[in-house]
């Protein structure tokens, strides 16, 4: 390893998030998951209507 | 498996997410990655806040994206190339918010601002792209000053990245434009930090 090559991997090393984003991140996640859950649970909801829609829509004929 | 510290292969990754192990694959892929995720944003965007933001925007594309992924590219290529796009959309939103319309006077006014930037962080205890002595703030200035492509390349190889082949698929690439790219940097680089 050359000098500027040390110096850069100094200088790198220095450079690293601010204490607590673990923290940060894991809390986004956790939104995430839940948006994630809605979203899969109206998914199924929707497909769970939908055959009675249909019926519904034949019986109004 | 690739040559990198990742310690999963593709294949083990593809089969974690296969077995619904998405949280737990990212229990081992954020301390795997972070530092060198928040790295490569600080280095585009040079500013702590903003590449704690793109990296905690990344890990959510990473996290949404696990069950599509394929392992068609290695993984640290993809959360690479995550990263980079991030980064650069990022800048690309800060651009549109200052009244620069040339390349030239944009890079002139972020390198300032980067400069003011690291004199402040000097006394705060927060995201530190940071380092307060002359050394630091030398190689910061000189990094800021390589043409964006260049640092781009220059990056990934001071984050430990060794393989040229890895890095010109992470920025998808030819590898000569890598070895090219690299070469010139470290010119401009060493002119830079030469002693006075």
């Amino acid at each position: 390893m050359n000098d500027l090559d040390g110096r850069l991997a100094a200088r790198f090393a220095q450079i690293e998030p601010s204490a607590g984003v673990d923290a940060r991140l894991a809390a986004r996640l956790a939104a995430e998951r839940q948006r994630e859950a809605r979203h899969d649970r109206a998914a199924e909801l929707q497909a769970a209507l939908r055959p009675r829609r249909f019926v519904r829509t034949l019986t109004r004929r | 498996m690739q040559d990198h510290p990742f310690s999963l292969t593709d294949a083990e990754i593809i089969a974690a997410v296969q077995a619904e192990r998405r949280d737990a694959l990212m229990e081992v892929v954020v301390p795997a990655f972070k530092r060198r995720v928040y790295g490569l944003a600080w280095t585009l965007l040079r500013d702590g806040d903003a590449a704690e933001e793109v990296s905690q925007d990344v890990f959510i594309k990473i996290w949404r994206g696990l069950p599509g992924y394929d392992g068609r590219a290695a993984f640290p290529t993809c959360i690479h190339a995550i990263t980079r796009n991030a980064a650069i959309s990022a800048l690309r939103r800060r651009r549109q918010l200052l009244p620069f319309s040339d390349e030239a006077t944009l890079q002139q006014a972020e390198l300032a601002l980067a400069m003011q930037r690291g004199s402040a962080d000097a006394g705060a205890d927060g995201a530190a792209g940071p380092g307060s002595d002359a050394e630091s703030t030398a190689i910061d200035r000189a990094l800021a000053e390589l043409p964006e492509k260049q640092r781009q390349v220059v990056t990934p190889f001071c984050l430990q990245e060794r393989s040229y082949d890895l890095v010109a698929q992470m920025l998808a690439m030819p590898l000569g434009t890598v070895k090219s790219l690299l070469h010139r940097a470290r010119g401009q680089l060493e002119r830079s930090l030469a002693p006075a």
